[in-house]
């Protein structure tokens, strides 16, 4: 709740909400579908946090202070205890987008809930959980973690790789990377450099967090700051294409940082690039290992962005691995389920990400695989690091699954 | 996997690194004069080679601030 109760403001609900989410307002017609989609709702079955019901609520937010009610009643302020039950429904998401690929009408979910949460923290309702702090640390030191960016590179980059001063290609691995999980990077330059595949890193003190996990989390109050250094930190280098690790930074960047304008650079996953090199042969795999494995799409790479969907690289990778199996999740694509880590759920509600964490865990189980790749930081964070706040971390750490986990460049380069 | 593995011999520059990297509460570094103790992940405290069944020098869940003291052989399981 705000420190101080504030009076009601003219644009109230509105402010950060296009007219199409509007009018997406109004279109759910609450027929469930979505339902079976969400990852929270299998964890919890908890139908007053679904996406209906969040919707249903802000619409009555809305009405109640722009709408037919306010004009036959007179415009109040909605009540302080469903305001908090409606925050506490819409934290328990990982705004995952899942909702969106089934919504029998078209609404685009993911991007209402981020309008929404971004409207309620600029009214004043502070995110729950441990979010503020990672707009603390972002004050700080221009990432979500209270570190300083010049130590990123002395944690993943080994010495034998050498990123040129300048190339075409600059790797970006993005803060997650560095500090949750710092294995996926030095895998990603390890087989850029087995490629010969040249490239370069921005500068550590001007590589700052794409601005991704503030904007999910609603608290946009750096944005402009962030992006705007990083596009002019990029131009410095001249490159023409820009590699990042991170699937919420490939997001962030197709669809925030180009509406700041037109970039100059092409952006693509680290998996796509690897792909390519391994089918035209620059980068062959010569270990071999008999193994099952499974491969979880990151929501990021299959939906919520313009451009191409990363669904077959990471697969061409795997394919390539003399004697490894690959067996599909049940959920893939565009459909892929939510790992439990993203849209800042596990700061904001730990309970619910651990479950979703054990029910995903089983499907990867189910598919016979020994080991489950995954492809994003916060699905590291989450199943190989096991880091959740506490004491749902001890919960975690102590759930047993036959099924390893790792990601899946960290695993392709154990074959070189 | 538990990581406890005590790293021998590590710089102040590198201190700096490794703590900046474990900062989960459960995660926090044990230091001494010259050494750290690493508490890394959960499940079973790892005997000396991981669930892919390679030894500390090619552990892949180290980032390689920590993998190059286990390459040279500074550390101790014990």
């Amino acid at each position: 709740m705000p420190e101080k109760a504030r009076a009601l403001a003219k644009k109230d609900f509105l402010a950060h909400l296009t007219r199409k989410q509007l009018l997406e307002l109004e279109a759910c017609v609450r027929c469930g579908a979505c339902f079976d989609a969400c990852v929270v709702q299998e964890a919890t079955g908890d139908r007053n946090i679904s996406p209906p019901a969040k919707i249903a609520s802000y619409r009555r937010f809305v009405d109640t202070v722009h709408g037919l009610r306010a004009k036959l009643l007179g415009r109040r302020k909605p009540a302080e205890e469903d305001v908090a039950h409606f925050l506490g429904a819409l934290y328990a998401c990982t705004t995952c987008g899942a909702c969106g690929e089934v919504c029998e009408v078209g609404i685009d979910t993911q991007r209402l809930w981020w309008a929404m949460r971004r409207e309620l923290v600029g009214m004043g309702y502070p995110a729950p959980g441990t979010l503020p702090k990672l707009l603390e640390n972002a004050r700080r030191h221009h990432s979500i973690f209270a570190s300083p960016l010049e130590l990123r590179y002395r944690i993943w980059l080994p010495p034998e790789v050498r990123p040129a001063a300048r190339a075409e290609l600059c790797y970006f691995e993005g803060c997650g990377v560095a500090w949750e999980a710092p294995a996926m990077a030095e895998a990603a330059v390890r087989l850029l450099s087995a490629a010969k595949i040249e490239f370069t890193l921005l500068e550590a003190s001007r590589a700052w967090c794409c601005g991704w996990p503030l904007a999910v989390a609603g608290m946009w109050e750096l944005q402009q700051e962030l992006v705007e250094n990083n596009i002019s930190a990029l131009e410095e280098k001249g490159i023409t294409t820009l590699a990042v690790s991170c699937p919420c930074c490939l997001q962030q960047i197709r669809e925030v940082w180009r509406s700041y304008g037109k970039l100059p650079f092409e952006v693509l996953h680290i998996t796509q690039i690897i792909a390519e090199a391994v089918e035209d042969g620059r980068l062959r795999f010569t270990k071999a290992r008999k193994e099952r494995v499974t491969y979880h799409d990151p929501c990021q790479l299959t939906r919520g962005f313009r451009g191409p969907r990363v669904y077959e690289e990471p697969r061409t990778v795997i394919q390539h691995l003399p004697g490894v199996e690959l067996l599909e999740l049940e959920r893939q694509g565009r459909l892929t389920k939510c790992c439990g880590a993203g849209g800042g759920i596990r700061g904001a509600r730990p309970e619910v990400a651990l479950e979703i964490g054990k029910l995903f865990l089983r499907d990867a189980a189910r598919t016979g695989a020994e080991t489950l790749l995954m492809n994003c930081p916060a699905c590291y964070a989450m199943y190989v690091a096991r880091r959740l706040p506490e004491p749902w971390g001890r919960e975690w750490r102590a759930f047993e699954s036959p099924v390893k986990c790792n990601d899946v460049l960290q695993y392709a380069a154990g074959f070189l | 996997m538990l990581c406890r593995v005590k790293l021998l011999e590590v710089s102040k520059e590198d201190l700096e690194v490794i703590k900046s990297f474990f900062f989960d509460p459960l995660e926090e570094v044990e230091t001494g004069e010259g050494w750290v103790r690493l508490r890394y992940m959960g499940g079973e405290q790892c005997g000396g080679r991981n669930d892919f069944g390679e030894g500390c020098g090619e552990c892949r869940y180290m980032p390689w601030v920590v993998r190059k003291y286990l390459r040279e052989g500074k550390y101790s399981l014990k």
